[in-house]
C-alpha cells in the first residue's frame, strides 16, 4: 500500500530525474523503471520505440530479472499484456507468445499497463508486476504511473527534436562542404563566420585563412562597395528576401575573377542575423558574354548588313544596320520568323537560295545580287551556314548598279555609233567606189560624154555626202572655237531653204518661210547654218510628204528660229534624250543618219549662250525652237 | 540580153548603188532586178516568171531590212530556194544572218568586178 504522498513524490522524483538526462532515451528508460519498480511493484518493462528503440527490464529477484532479459529483450508494445494500453490486468491477460511463457515461469500476483504518451503521441509502453508485494494495483497505482510516464513522454520528445535537430544540421554541414559552389556566412561586419573548401578553393585560400577576415579581403576594390551597400540594406531590414549580385573577386594570386553572389539572411541559434551567400564562379561565362559583345560591336561598326537566322527560321541576331534597313529596331525582329517579318521576301532570288543553303546544298557561302523594286534598290547578299542556322550578309550596291548601267548604255550607245557610223561612211564611198568603176567601164568602151559626165556627176554627189558626214563627225567630237561676225540671221534661212529645197520637193515636203524683218546679229555664220542644215534634214527625213515652216522673229533679247515639221513626232519620253550624243529616237535601220544631228545642233546653240527645246506629240509633226542671244556673250568659246 | 539569161534581183535602199550594180549586170548579160527595200523586193519576186536565179541583198534599209526580208523569204516556199548574197556595209552582218542560210557574203564598198564575178561563181556552181 502506498499513501498519497509518497505517489506525489514518487511523481515529483521522476520529473526531476527524466529532466536530468532528457537528450538521453536510454536513461530517461531507466530512471522510469527504477522509480516505479522500488515505489510501486517488484519488476519493470520500459519499452520505447522512439527516438530509440530501447528495452529496461528491472525486477528485484534475479531469477525473474534473467527470465525478463531471456524472454523480452526484443519485444515490442503490441506484445506486452493489455497491448501497452492503460489498464489493470490479470497476470495472464494478452500479450505476445514471450509475455505468456515469462508469466508461465515468474507468475505475477498482479500487472500494470500504461502508454508512454506525450501530446506528440505514443513513443512507448510501461508494464509493472508485482509476485512478492501484496495486494492488487490500484486506479491510484494506474494515475502514479500515468503522470510519471507523461513526464518521461515529455523528456523522450525532447529527446527526439533534439536528434531531428542534430540530424537536420549534420545534412546541411555535408551540403556546406560537398558543394561545388561557394558558400558563405558573414556578419554586418564584413567578416566571414564559414566558408566552404569551394569558395575557398575559388579564390586560392584554405578556409580557415578567411574565416574571422572580412570579405573585402577578397572583393575587387572597384566593387566592395557597391557589394557593402547592398549587404548593409539587409542588414539594416530594407531587403526582406536576399539578393542577388555579380561581382569581381581578386584571387590570392591577383587574378581577378567573376562570382554571381546570391545571399539571404537568416538568423542563427544564438538569434544574430547573418548572411548566407552562395557563389558561383562566371568568370568564363563572363568572358563568352564579353567576346559576344565585342562581336556585336563588330558586328554593329561594320557597313554590312548582318543578319544570323536559326534552323527555325527565326531571327537569331540582327545588326543595327540591318535593323535600320529593314525598318524594324533589332529587338522586335530578334525571335520572329523571317517569312512571317518579310513575306515579300517568299518570292525572291534570295528566299530561293536561303533555303538551299539552310538545306545544306552548298558548302560554300553563295552571294546573290538582287534588285528589290519595293524599295527601288539593288541588294549583294551573302548566305553562308553556320552551326546555328544561315549568316545572310548584304550590302546595299544600288549606286553601283546604276552607274554600271549607265556605263553599259554608254557603251551601247558607243557601239551602236561605231556601227552606224561605218554604214553611213562606207554608203557613199560605196556609191563612189562604183561610179568610178563605171566611169572607167564606159572610158574604154568609148562611150559618149553624157554617160561620161552623169558618172562624174554621181560620183561628186557623193564625196560632198562624205564631206558632209566627215564635218558632222568632226563637230561631234567638239573642241572648235566659234568664228563670230554680224549677220542677218532670216539671210542664212533663206540660204538654207534654197540649198535643201530640192531635197525637200524630192521627199514631197514644201518649204515655207515666215520671216520678219531682218534680226541682226553676232554669231557663228557656218555654225549656224550646220543647226539649219540638221533641223531642216531632220523635218524632211522624219515628215516626208508635208509642209515643213521655217521661221525667224527678232524679240528684245535676240532671235527665235522655229522648224516645224508634220512627221511622225516624238514621244514625250524622247524628248530630253534625242539631245544626247549618238541618240535617235527611231531605229538607224529606218531613218538612217549619224544620230550626231540634234546633239551638234545643241552644242552649238549653247555655245552661243542660246537654248534648243522641242515641242511634239507623237503623230503630229514636231516643232524645234532655237533662241540665240542678239550678240553671243561667250566670245571665243570652244565647243565641247 | 538573151532570153534564157539568169536574173539578178538587187535590194538597195540607195539609188546610185541600186541602179549602178543593175546596169553593170545588164552589161554583162544578166537580167537585173532593183527593189529599194524588202518589202518592194518580195512584191516583185512573187509577181516575177521566171522567179530570179539570185539575190543580192543590203540589210540596213528603211521600211523593211534585209534579215526581215530573208526570214520572210525563207517562209514562202516559191521563193525560199533562190539563193542571196548578202552585201552590206555593217561589220557584224554575219552575226545578223546567222541561221539564215545566206550563201556568201560582200562587204562595202565593193569592186564591180567583185560583185559581178561573186556572182556569177554562185550561178555557174549551181
Amino acid at each position: 500500500m502506498t499513501d498519497e504522498l509518497a505517489r506525489l513524490r514518487l511523481i515529483a522524483g521522476v520529473a526531476r530525474g527524466v529532466s536530468q538526462v532528457r537528450n538521453d532515451p536510454a536513461a530517461v528508460a531507466s530512471v522510469l523503471a527504477d522509480a516505479l519498480s522500488a515505489e510501486l511493484a517488484d519488476g519493470a518493462i520500459v519499452v520505447l520505440d522512439r527516438p530509440d528503440a530501447v528495452r529496461r527490464l528491472v525486477h528485484r529477484d534475479p531469477r525473474a530479472r534473467a527470465a525478463m532479459h531471456e524472454l523480452l529483450a526484443g519485444i515490442d508494445v503490441a506484445g506486452l499484456p493489455g497491448g501497452g494500453r492503460a489498464g489493470i490486468s490479470r497476470p495472464d491477460a494478452g500479450g505476445a507468445a514471450e509475455w505468456s511463457e515469462y508469466a508461465r515461469r515468474c507468475p505475477p500476483r498482479a500487472v500494470l499497463a500504461a502508454p508512454l504518451a506525450s501530446p506528440q503521441g505514443v513513443v512507448g509502453a510501461v508494464v509493472l508486476v508485482r509476485d512478492r508485494r501484496p495486494g492488487p494495483f490500484d486506479d491510484e497505482d494506474l494515475g502514479a504511473v500515468i503522470a510519471c510516464n507523461e513526464h518521461a513522454a515529455l523528456a523522450l520528445e525532447h529527446a527526439i527534436a533534439l536528434r531531428e535537430r542534430i540530424y537536420s544540421e549534420q545534412r546541411l554541414r555535408a551540403v556546406f562542404d560537398a558543394s561545388p559552389l561557394g558558400i558563405v556566412v558573414a556578419g554586418p561586419d564584413t567578416v566571414f563566420r564559414a566558408v566552404n573548401r569551394a569558395y575557398a578553393d575559388m579564390l586560392g585560400y584554405e578556409p580557415q585563412e578567411l574565416i574571422g577576415r572580412s570579405y573585402a579581403v577578397v572583393t575587387h576594390p572597384d566593387d566592395l562597395e557597391v557589394n557593402v551597400r547592398v549587404t548593409d540594406r539587409y542588414f539594416a531590414d530594407e531587403v526582406a528576401t536576399g539578393y542577388a549580385l555579380e561581382k569581381r573577386y581578386v584571387r590570392k594570386d591577383g587574378v581577378t575573377i567573376w562570382g554571381r553572389v546570391t545571399g539571404r539572411p537568416f538568423v542563427d541559434s544564438t538569434g544574430a542575423r547573418l548572411l548566407l551567400a552562395i557563389v558561383e564562379d562566371i568568370t568564363s561565362r563572363r568572358q563568352l558574354d564579353q567576346a559576344r559583345r565585342d562581336s556585336e560591336h563588330m558586328l554593329a561598326a561594320i557597313r554590312d548588313c548582318v543578319t544570323l537566322i536559326g534552323a527555325d527560321w527565326r531571327y537569331r541576331f540582327v545588326n543595327g544596320r540591318a535593323a535600320a534597313q529593314l525598318g524594324h529596331a533589332p529587338d522586335e525582329m530578334i525571335g520572329r520568323n523571317v517569312w512571317a517579318l518579310f513575306p515579300e521576301l517568299q518570292r525572291s532570288e534570295l528566299a530561293s537560295v536561303m533555303r538551299e543553303v539552310m538545306a545544306g546544298q552548298h558548302a560554300e557561302p553563295v552571294r546573290v545580287e538582287e534588285y528589290f523594286p519595293a524599295s527601288d534598290r539593288w541588294y549583294e547578299n551573302t548566305v553562308s551556314r553556320c552551326d546555328s542556322g544561315l549568316l545572310v550578309v548584304w550590302r546595299d550596291v544600288t549606286e553601283r548598279k546604276r552607274a554600271e548601267l549607265v556605263l553599259r548604255q554608254a557603251l551601247r550607245l558607243r557601239d551602236e555609233f561605231i556601227t552606224v557610223t561605218s554604214h553611213e561612211l562606207r554608203t557613199p564611198l560605196a556609191a563612189l567606189v562604183l561610179h568610178l568603176d563605171t566611169l572607167e567601164r564606159l572610158v574604154e568602151r568609148g562611150a559618149g560624154t553624157e554617160p561620161v559626165l552623169g558618172r562624174v556627176h554621181g560620183a561628186m554627189r557623193q564625196a560632198e555626202r562624205l564631206e558632209a558626214l566627215v564635218e558632222e563627225l568632226l563637230e561631234g567630237a567638239g573642241r572648235r572655237e566659234l568664228e563670230l561676225a554680224s549677220f542677218d540671221v532670216c539671210d542664212l534661212v533663206r540660204e538654207v531653204a534654197e540649198r535643201l529645197g530640192g531635197a525637200a520637193a524630192r521627199s514631197g515636203c514644201a518649204l515655207s518661210l515666215q520671216l520678219g524683218p531682218p534680226a541682226i546679229g553676232t554669231w557663228d555664220r557656218a555654225r549656224l547654218d550646220r543647226v539649219l542644215v540638221n533641223l531642216v534634214g531632220n523635218a524632211i527625213k522624219y515628215g516626208p510628204g508635208a509642209p515643213i515652216d521655217l521661221g525667224v522673229c527678232a524679240t528684245d533679247a535676240g532671235v527665235e528660229i522655229a522648224v516645224r515639221d508634220r512627221g511622225i513626232g516624238i514621244p514625250e519620253g524622247d524628248r530630253a534624250r534625242i539631245f544626247g550624243r549618238f541618240e535617235r529616237a527611231v531605229p538607224h535601220s529606218h531613218y538612217g543618219g549619224l544620230g550626231l544631228g540634234l546633239y551638234v545642233a545643241q552644242q552649238i546653240v549653247e555655245a552661243h549662250g542660246g537654248t534648243i527645246d522641242v515641242q511634239s506629240a507623237p503623230g503630229e509633226g514636231a516643232t524645234f525652237l532655237v533662241r540665240l542671244p542678239r550678240r553671243s556673250v561667250t566670245l571665243g568659246r570652244s565647243i565641247a | 540580153m538573151s532570153r534564157d539569161a539568169p536574173t539578178i534581183l538587187i535590194v538597195e535602199d540607195e539609188r546610185d548603188i541600186r541602179e549602178t550594180v543593175v546596169d553593170a549586170f545588164c552589161f554583162e548579160g544578166y537580167r537585173a532586178l532593183g527593189a529599194s527595200h524588202g518589202g518592194e523586193a518580195l512584191e516583185l519576186l512573187r509577181a516575177a516568171d521566171p522567179k530570179p536565179a539570185l539575190i543580192l541583198l543590203d540589210l540596213m534599209m528603211p521600211c523593211m531590212n534585209g534579215v526581215e526580208f530573208r526570214r520572210q523569204q525563207l517562209a514562202d516556199p516559191a521563193l525560199a530556194h533562190i539563193p542571196v548574197i548578202i552585201w552590206s556595209a555593217d561589220a557584224n552582218a554575219g552575226a545578223q544572218c546567222a541561221g539564215l542560210g545566206v550563201a556568201g557574203y560582200l562587204k562595202k564598198p565593193a569592186r564591180l568586178r567583185t560583185i559581178i564575178d561573186t556572182a556569177q561563181r554562185l550561178l555557174n556552181g549551181r
